[in-house]
């Protein structure tokens, strides 16, 4: 894999963990890819280059044009900023060295920042539960590449007395479920599930359960 | 809870050259017309609606944190704005009571972005190699919205021709009325700033509304 696509599927891997709340794994995906890439800091000076002959540019086409917008200038600046850019390759590599600044900073961020709720580890996915007013946030992030089994999903939550409505399309699942005892709304995206639940008699446990069994049966 | 409804993409049939664009041979009033004729485009795909869905791609994609964003799509695609009740004695003159809300521009540029990222998914594009590069445009305004690492865009219709080089560079522009001219005349700007070699190749998707939310991708070439 290129380096820039690795970069480029670590910044979505952060986002992805940010999302789930678990900042230490942020912490441990930036670390490992900041070790490996000796060459970061010949990506960082390409991005230097690159502004600097993009803010040049917009100097020379302020001085041109009293407005900074409009047609005529953005033009300008573009023809400007080309003619700087000598190396098509400096181009790409800026945007390497804009996400390295990127991923560096935010690792500076998150060392001040406590883990905001517990991750649940389990052997092929992560997950947290939040808990609002009325009802529980169970997210999770599935190890590895999967398709989700929608037809055990349907089996687990009828067995437990659910109605169900159901979306299958392609990798996505999206399902809701009613009962006397309360709603869920699941809706999968590998690596991401995200699932919804209302209690008729709120226990975060009981929560907790469903989602570890909903994930169970998707997965299965 | 079905499909809500299903959206058109279409693709403008030819590229547009930024050496034209920027010499004034295009006319972008008449390549809108030609879109909303039907002229000069063909139906790429049509999407499944699942507005759950379009709340994944927000949380990953999408550069402002808004919840949600299922429940706000379905009242900007239907177009009906949530109204408020007002007294019923009058105000002075040139007063009126903001008793109906304007549709937010920072919601419908989230639906499109979001919008973009399932079509590119649904094309068979691996949208972990999808770059979202908007957050950083304060910081390094020459850059796209997106670039777009994937090798397998060579296998959708995105890319017309096999002698283009990664990234594809994305602008993405959403309206809650028809396509704006100085949207797709900003998009351009945009991608002219990067757009450099004859292998670069840049898209622009832009989501509007004709009455319901369509969408129609524009490829770029030098």
């Amino acid at each position: 894999m290129m380096v820039e696509q690795e970069i480029v599927e670590v910044m979505n891997q952060i986002r992805d963990n940010l999302w789930l709340g678990d900042i230490r794994r942020v912490q441990e995906i930036i670390t490992n890819f900041l070790k490996m890439k000796e060459s970061a800091i010949k990506f960082q000076q390409s991005f230097r280059e690159v502004s600097t002959s993009f803010r040049i540019a917009q100097r020379i086409c302020k001085d041109l044009y009293k407005e900074r917008k409009g047609l005529k200038y953005e033009l300008s600046l573009s023809k400007e900023f080309k003619e700087r850019l000598r190396e098509s390759s400096k181009l790409k590599e800026a945007i390497i060295g804009l996400l390295i600044f990127d991923l560096e900073k935010l690792l500076k961020r998150l060392e001040t920042i406590e883990p905001l709720c517990k991750v649940v580890q389990r052997p092929s996915y992560r997950y947290t539960i939040f808990e609002y007013a009325s009802k529980y946030e169970v997210r999770a992030l599935i190890e590895g590449r999967v398709e989700c089994n929608v037809r055990e999903l349907v089996r687990k939550l009828e067995e437990r007395g659910f109605k169900l409505s159901t979306i299958f399309e392609k990798r996505y699942t999206y399902v809701t479920a009613f009962s006397t005892q309360g709603y869920i709304e699941v809706s999968a995206l590998p690596p991401k599930v995200s699932i919804l639940i209302s209690l008729l008699a709120p226990s975060k446990e009981h929560a907790q359960e469903l989602g570890e069994m909903i994930i169970n049966s998707l997965i299965s | 809870m079905n499909a809500v409804q299903s959206l058109d993409v279409f693709k403008y049939v030819l590229p547009i050259s930024l050496a034209n664009f920027s010499s004034g041979k295009i006319w972008l009033p008449n390549l809108i017309n030609d879109v909303l004729q039907r002229k000069m485009v063909q139906l790429l795909i049509t999407l499944p609606l699942y507005p759950a869905l379009l709340e994944v791609y927000n949380i990953r994609y999408t550069e402002k944190w808004v919840r949600r964003i299922d429940e706000n799509f379905l009242e900007y695609h239907s177009g009906l704005r949530p109204s408020l009740n007002f007294p019923l004695h009058q105000l002075p003159r040139n007063l009126r009571y903001l008793s109906v809300k304007f549709f937010s521009g920072d919601v419908s540029g989230m639906i499109a972005e979001s919008l973009f990222i399932y079509l590119l998914d649904y094309l068979g594009v691996d949208v972990n190699l999808v770059g979202h590069l908007r957050p950083y445009k304060n910081k390094a305004a020459f850059l796209p919205d997106f670039v777009i690492w994937d090798k397998n865009i060579a296998t959708t219709a995105l890319i017309s021709t096999s002698n283009y080089q990664l990234p594809i560079y994305a602008e993405v522009k959403g309206s809650t009325y028809g396509i704006n001219e100085q949207r797709l005349e900003k998009a351009l700007c945009q991608l002219n700033r990067v757009i450099r070699t004859s292998q670069d190749r840049g898209l622009i998707f832009i989501a509007y509304k004709n009455p319901n939310y369509e969408g129609v991708i524009f490829e770029v070439e030098v």
